[in-house]
Parts: structure tokens; C-alpha cells; sequence
């Protein structure tokens, strides 16, 4: 029998080598979603949680409190992306909406919009100001190849990317150029 | 972090500049400038062992290892007042204010209307029911509720933040003898969190308290400890001792990084990720501090981004598939992970992104494998995780990934 963890890894990106520990979140659970400004590092809810805390991704430590998820309360199976100084988070299980957060700021969760289509267990990508959800599962509870995406400075709607490859949940996303 | 072609350089603070004298001009290319603050963090540790001030022999500092102790909360009411003066009256940054409590001889107020004990930063160096300005973590004791609380003051203003905290001995309304460890925050101007936890300042949280109602709450200049009651509060008491009193305050600059790079040449181009603004160097005498030129702004979107791995109905995958974040579009073939997995997280720089953990089937993966984001192909053994574990989320700096939480 498995069990929720609260440990925090990290990796030093360019240099390959096994992780090291970080410290831990507050709350033991799985599936957060996650995003960052760089310098802080939000996670984001949760199978058992609707915690939201954050680290400062470049010392080590435990995690501090940010506030709470009253929105989607512990929801899972969502995915977070950020413009840097604005995080947004979609996927929560059986859920259309889209959350946000100022990452800078603790405290604070506001409605962003709804998804284009609902999909849950999604992977997200971002760049450009833009963030993108790709794949999960439809509310038939189906696997989909739905990508949609948002423009995160401004509010509102996610509007259609384009399809996946094939239709597959549960997956994660990198993002560069 | 700056960016010169495919080399990097991080700038740690205002007075960081960067070494090119190891770069030829056709090194010097583009920097990337976050536009992110830098917050540089100090801590006091041990004030107890300071100089503190007391108004009477209620509030005493002794004992080796010293302490900051309410003898009685409930024998000297509205007066009781001990306090360290910080020095700076002007603590309207972030701070974390810690302390490890021992409870002793706590018995429950014999009245509706109780008493408080006070612990925070304060304006002023009367005691915690008076006009003042302060963020206190709160301890009320009456004959029906015994927990702690947090509040906050803005002069005369008094609000409370959400909730309270009890022990964990289950008989909720009663804050038993023992050793708690209190952590005080304020997270902005606004926002302040109490926490209470057992066994250390990493251990079981009992509670959290937050506030959002801290705005004005200025000239934090001293650390106070103090007592009050209600007029008809009667019986009740409790010893509280204070050891490791320790205060982190941490002061957040905005860092213009293109005013500290030094020795760039002429028309070396500057972007600022964050406004995407782009700048040149203008200047006609090389190796000289900035003068940097607005050139308009950077296209957007010029990303990639890469979906890693999945489950299909009754199977996981390898599978990469990529977008181009700045053009609508189909999800093209990367490559393929090197491991078969879904529940996986990622973490990513500007060139690289790193899969972490996963699960397929049964099988919990320590498995770290990354790829070249700009360039297609499989993915490459990157090293392990700490564990086997799934259901991770990721995010990341310039330098550095971090990834948590999770089942296995």
C-alpha cells in the first residue's frame, strides 16, 4: 500500500546526476499541479489537499504556505503554466475551470475562465505568454487529444490549439526553445 | 540569468556584473532579463539572549539557556509587557518571526470572558490590547476556548485572522502543557500566516492561521510579548516560556540587470523576458557601464513545447509529442522517452526539459530522462530520483528543477 509524499527533489537542469532533496511541502499528497516566476516555485492543490504552497526554487528548504485552493478545493489531475509572474492552473478532475495566481503574491486565487472543452489529466506547456493544455481525459471520462491553450495576462476563455498525436492522459510537459 | 548565445551567466544581485573577458564579440548576442525580484534575507537568531525590557516580574528573561517567560498570563493582566527593541522601526518587508514555546501549569479561564497572551512585532511597547501597530500570534484562554489565534492591528484597528488552533489531544477546546513551535510570517503587506507545529519548526502542523488585513501595519520595531484579559475574566493560568526566538526579515529589490552587465560592446542585444522589451548598446566607448537603447519588442511564442509520456485505456507510453507554442497547429513526433511511463513530472530551462518519475502499470519509476527541447529525437538518461515515485508536479528556475509531492 502506497502512501501520499510530501518531499520536495530537485536537479540542477544543465548537469547530469541524480536528484537531491529539497525539503518538503506542507501537505503529503499527489497530483499537484505546479508553476514558477523563476525564482519562486508554486505547488498547486492535490489529491488530498487544497493547499497551495511554495518554495524558492534556488535555496532548499520546506515548503511555505501561499493560501488555499477554495475554488476547486482538492482537486487533481491539472496542470499549471505561468508567464513568469502569473500562474494558471487547469485539469482539476471533472472540472472546466481555470484558475489563477499572481505567484509573487500569497494569498490569492481567482477565476481565470473555462476551458474550450473539458479535459482533465492534462500535461501543460508555455511560452510566449501563452499556455498551452494538451491531452487528458474528456467528460465522457475518454482519453482525448485535445489541445487548447490561453493567453495568460488576460482573462478569459481557452480557445482551441490543434489536436495531440494521440489521445493519452496523465502526461507532462517541457517547454523552451 | 543572462544569456550570451548558448552561454550563461547568472547575476546574483545588483552589484553582480559579468565576466565576458573571456568572450569575443561574437560571443555577445542576446541577454535575457527576467525582470524578477531579488529578495536578500537575514536572520537575528537567539533574541532571547538580547537585551529585553520588561514592565514588571510577570514577564522575566532567565535561565540558562535563556528565555523570555510569562510567568503567570492571568496574576498580572492589562500590564504585562516584555519586549526587544529591534532597532528599525521600519520592518514593512516580509518577515518570519520563530519561537520554540513550553507550556506549563495551562489551566482553563474560569469565565466566558478570558484573557490573551501575546506574542509578535509591534509599534509600540505597551501591551497587546492597546493601539498599536503589530501582527501577534494570539493565545486566548476562557472557560469554553482555549486556542491559538492570530491577529492583526493597524492602530486602533483590531481584526482577527481566519480560525484558530487547538492541541491534538483531541479534546479540542484545550491547549494542554507542552512544547509547541511557533512561526509567525508575514508574506506581504497584506497577507500574514500563524502556524503552530509539535516536535520542531519542520514538524506536525497542528493549524495555521492566516490573515489578509495586515495592509497599513507599519514601524514594526519591536519584538513584544504581552498579556490582557476582559474585566469580568476570572481563573485560569499558564506558564509560557520562550526559547530560539529568532526573526528573518527580507527585503525584495528589483534588479534592472542590463544597468550591471559591464564590458559589452556596441549593439549588443538585450531582451527582458518578462516586458519582452529589446535593447541595444549603444555606447561608443566599449567597456564602459550600460547605455542601453529601446528597440521595440520580441516576437511572441518563439517556444516549444513538449508533451512527455501518458496512458492510453489499459497501457502507458513513451511517447513525445511537440508543439509550437507561438503557431496553432497538430502535436508532431519528437521522439521517445526512455522508459514507458505516465504520472510523470517535468522541469525545464530554456534548452533542456527533464521527465521525472512515473508509473507504468504497478512499477513506480525513478527514472530522470531529458531531451533538447529546440532539437527532436529520444530522450537520454539524465541520472535517478531519490526514490520511485509518481504523481509528481515540477517547476523550475533558469539553474535549477524542482519536483514534489507524490504517491509510491
Amino acid at each position: 500500500m502506497g502512501s501520499y509524499q510530501d518531499e520536495i527533489s530537485y536537479i540542477t537542469i544543465q548537469t547530469l546526476g541524480n536528484a537531491s532533496d529539497f525539503g518538503d511541502l506542507i501537505t503529503a499528497r499527489e497530483q499537484p499541479a505546479a508553476c514558477s516566476d523563476l525564482v519562486r516555485g508554486v505547488f498547486y492543490g492535490g489529491s488530498t489537499s487544497a493547499d497551495i504552497d511554495y518554495i524558492t526554487i534556488a535555496t532548499t528548504g520546506n515548503a511555505t504556505d501561499f493560501g488555499y485552493n477554495a475554488t476547486e478545493g482538492s482537486a487533481k489531475g491539472h496542470a499549471g503554466v505561468s508567464n513568469n509572474v502569473r500562474g494558471c492552473f487547469t485539469g482539476h478532475i471533472d472540472l472546466t475551470g481555470i484558475d489563477y495566481i499572481t505567484i509573487q503574491t500569497t494569498g490569492t486565487v481567482s477565476n481565470f475562465g473555462d476551458q474550450a472543452v473539458q479535459h482533465d489529466y492534462v500535461g501543460g506547456v508555455q511560452g510566449g505568454g501563452r499556455g498551452i493544455f494538451g491531452g487528458g481525459n474528456n467528460s465522457s471520462n475518454n482519453r482525448t487529444d485535445i489541445i487548447d491553450y490561453i493567453t495568460i495576462e488576460t482573462t478569459g476563455n481557452s480557445v482551441d490549439f490543434g489536436d495531440m498525436s494521440e489521445s493519452r492522459d496523465s502526461l507532462a510537459g517541457v517547454s523552451g526553445g | 540569468m543572462a544569456w550570451i548565445n548558448n552561454k550563461h551567466e547568472t547575476l546574483s544581485s545588483t552589484s553582480d556584473t559579468m565576466d565576458t573577458t573571456s568572450m569575443t564579440a561574437s560571443d555577445f548576442g542576446v541577454f535575457l532579463n527576467h525582470g524578477i525580484p531579488h529578495t536578500s534575507q537575514s536572520t537575528d537568531e537567539d533574541i532571547q539572549d538580547e537585551t529585553w525590557t520588561s514592565n514588571g516580574s510577570n514577564q522575566i528573561q532567565a535561565g540558562t539557556p535563556q528565555y523570555v517567560e510569562t510567568v503567570d498570563a492571568t496574576a498580572y493582566p492589562e500590564t504585562s509587557t516584555i519586549y526587544y527593541d529591534i532597532g528599525t522601526a521600519n520592518i514593512t518587508d516580509t518577515w518570519t518571526l520563530k519561537a520554540k514555546m513550553v507550556i506549563s501549569n495551562f489551566s482553563a479561564g474560569g469565565h466566558s470572558h478570558g484573557w490573551w497572551w501575546h506574542l509578535g512585532l509591534s509599534s509600540n511597547t505597551s501591551h497587546g490590547n492597546s493601539s498599536h501597530d503589530g501582527i501577534d500570534i494570539v493565545i486566548h484562554n476562557s472557560n469554553t476556548y482555549q486556542r491559538f489565534m492570530s491577529t492583526a492591528s493597524n492602530g486602533a484597528a483590531v481584526s482577527w485572522g481566519s480560525g484558530s488552533i487547538a492541541d491534538s489531544n483531541g479534546d479540542t477546546d484545550y491547549l494542554d502543557d507542552g512544547t509547541y513551535y511557533l512561526t509567525l510570517e508575514r508574506t506581504s503587506e497584506a497577507n500574514y500566516t500563524c502556524t503552530i507545529r509539535t516536535g520542531s519548526h519542520s514538524g506536525t502542523v497542528l493549524g495555521s492561521v492566516s490573515g489578509t488585513n495586515a495592509t497599513g501595519v507599519a514601524d514594526l520595531r519591536y519584538i513584544k510579548s504581552s498579556t490582557h484579559k476582559s474585566t469580568s475574566a476570572s481563573g485560569g493560568g499558564g506558564k509560557y516560556r520562550l526559547y530560539d526566538i529568532d526573526l528573518t526579515t527580507s527585503v525584495t529589490t528589483y534588479t534592472d540587470e542590463k544597468a550591471s552587465i559591464t564590458n559589452v560592446t556596441s549593439n549588443t542585444r538585450y531582451e527582458e523576458t518578462d516586458t519582452r522589451k529589446i535593447y541595444s548598446f549603444n555606447s561608443n566607448a566599449p567597456w564602459t557601464s550600460t547605455n542601453w537603447t529601446e528597440r521595440g519588442d520580441t516576437p511572441s511564442g518563439a517556444f516549444r513545447g513538449v508533451f512527455g509520456g501518458g496512458s492510453l485505456s489499459s497501457s502507458q507510453v513513451n511517447t513525445m509529442d511537440y508543439v509550437t507554442i507561438s503557431t496553432l497547429g497538430n502535436a508532431s513526433d519528437f521522439g521517445d522517452l526512455t522508459v514507458t511511463r505516465s504520472l510523470l513530472a517535468g522541469v525545464f530551462d530554456a534548452t533542456r526539459g527533464v521527465f521525472c518519475g512515473g508509473r507504468s502499470g504497478s512499477t513506480y519509476h525513478d527514472t530522470l530522462d531529458y531531451v533538447t527541447i529546440g532539437t527532436t529525437g529520444n530522450a537520454t538518461d539524465f541520472g535517478n530520483n531519490n526514490t520511485d515515485n509518481a504523481y509528481m508536479a515540477g517547476c523550475s528556475s533558469d539553474v535549477r528543477g524542482c519536483y514534489g509531492g507524490g504517491w509510491r
